[in-house]
């Protein structure tokens, strides 16, 4: 479960996050939408360490995301898989590297043939073949990139999954794929996933609950079926948008 | 090593080939002038070599060469999330980024100032020899009665620092830079400033200890 508190954030004078509380239940699929610049990336990293807040607590299990103490955010950061607005990936080393450099500095797999079955099941997962694991990611298309770097996020299996922005730049059959993706790993290895996207038509197709974010505050907090009849203005605006 | 040594030896040799040349008429010039003679000439540019302008040339030359490059990579990581990335892997960035390129910009720093200083000097040896009337043994007799063992060593031991100041400045640029591709460049620009200014500073103050104190 994850629980956020009274988060608040502000850059130089812009309020970017304003007292915002709300929590994830485990298994639960949560999309957090809203307009770009409103924040959503900057919750998102709260919740793994990588921004500190300026007031409010952010609660990951039963561990307080604290960045100070080095070994509990450690802990939190190995529940955690962060997939991120870009690939992200190593430019200097190989796809496999990529993918199973998680694997290697954690400790979770030692042995080589090991790593190498769980390389190619994560890319499998995600629609690519193996014959891109020698490759760099200077080799590959951006939305090739985009997938291993969900590859790489998934090959450590945390519990919590966190897309930021995760089909920019994919075509629409792999957005599909990634959709179904993030739809069974929500319910069948009962992964608590946070989606935070601009996609209202992949909100709305994978989404348990959808919360909604306007100048630093959530204006709704709802179903997807909710979302569609919603009197909320910045709602429908996105979904006359879709 | 090969990025940041070998790809550095062209520039580091043909730069520390020419300052050997200078050296050679500079000092020529002035020695005739003050003292009426330019017998003390291949020593005086052999010691001056080993003790300062070998390190520090070099350092400086190696720090526009590599300096810039390792905060625009660091940077770049930086603005592409590939630092969130790591953090988020449980990697630490600076034993995977930072200590292999202190590794490799000490061992570079180290070795190109000994071949550099041997180029230099090997430069101002042929220029002896056709302007000042030194044969090339004479040279290096003079060469190797002036400069002492400890001035190899404490020539290595400021390669060694100013290698370590190289990577560790560069590396903070990088890991401190803003967003987008200005910052890196703007990045780049104050590593190669702040290194070439701690080496000259560092170079002062080994010197005061080495030779002052």
């Amino acid at each position: 479960m994850i629980v956020i508190e009274k988060l608040s954030k502000s850059f130089t004078n812009l309020k970017v996050l304003n007292e915002i509380s709300f929590s994830v239940p485990s298994g639960e699929c949560l999309f957090v939408l809203g307009k770009s610049g409103v924040g959503k990336s900057v919750l998102l990293k709260h919740i793994v360490g990588l921004e500190t807040p300026d007031s409010g607590s952010v609660i990951v299990g039963n561990k307080k995301v604290d960045v100070s103490d080095i070994v509990i955010l450690s802990q939190i950061r190995k529940q955690c898989g962060l997939v991120f607005q870009f690939p992200a990936l190593l430019d200097s080393v190989t796809v496999f590297e990529n993918i199973s450099f998680g694997l290697r500095a954690r400790g979770l797999l030692k042995n080589s043939k090991e790593i190498e079955i769980r390389v190619k099941e994560k890319l499998s997962l995600v629609g690519l073949d193996e014959s891109i694991v020698e490759k760099y990611p200077s080799q590959l298309s951006y939305g090739t990139q985009k997938r291993v770097s969900i590859a790489r996020t998934l090959a450590v299996e945390p519990e919590y999954l966190l897309f930021d922005e995760p089909t920019t730049g994919m075509d629409p059959i792999a957005t599909t794929g990634l959709n179904q993706l993030i739809k069974k790993l929500t319910a069948q290895l009962k992964i608590t996933t946070v989606v935070v996207s601009h996609d209202i038509k992949s909100a709305l197709a994978v989404a348990d609950r959808i919360i909604l974010l306007e100048n630093g505050k959530i204006v709704f907090d709802g179903t997807p079926e909710k979302f569609k009849s919603t009197t909320v203005k910045l709602a429908q605006e996105f979904q006359m948008g879709f | 090593m090969y990025l940041l040594g070998v790809q550095s030896v062209p520039i580091i040799f043909v730069s520390l080939g020419f300052v050997g040349l200078m050296m050679i008429l500079e000092l020529a010039f002035h020695m005739r002038l003050v003292l009426k003679h330019d017998a003390l000439v291949p020593a005086f540019s052999a010691v001056l070599m080993v003790r300062e302008l070998g390190p520090v040339i070099t350092c400086l030359l190696l720090t526009s060469r590599i300096g810039a490059g390792i905060a625009a990579e660091i940077g770049s990581m930086k603005v592409t999330e590939q630092l969130d990335a790591l953090k988020m892997l449980s990697i630490d960035f600076i034993d995977y980024l930072v200590i292999p390129r202190w590794i490799g910009a000490v061992f570079s720093a180290c070795t190109l100032t000994v071949l550099s200083i041997a180029v230099a000097l090997f430069g101002g040896a042929f220029l002896a020899t056709q302007k000042l009337g030194t044969s090339p043994g004479e040279y290096l007799n003079t060469v190797f009665f002036f400069v002492k063992f400890s001035d190899v060593v404490r020539c290595l031991i400021k390669a060694a620092i100013f290698g370590t100041l190289i990577p560790f400045i560069a590396a903070y640029q990088g890991f401190t830079c803003g967003t987008g591709s200005a910052a890196v460049g703007e990045a780049a620009t104050q590593a190669v400033v702040r290194t070439s200014l701690s080496i000259i500073i560092a170079d002062f103050i080994l010197t005061y200890l080495f030779y002052a104190i």
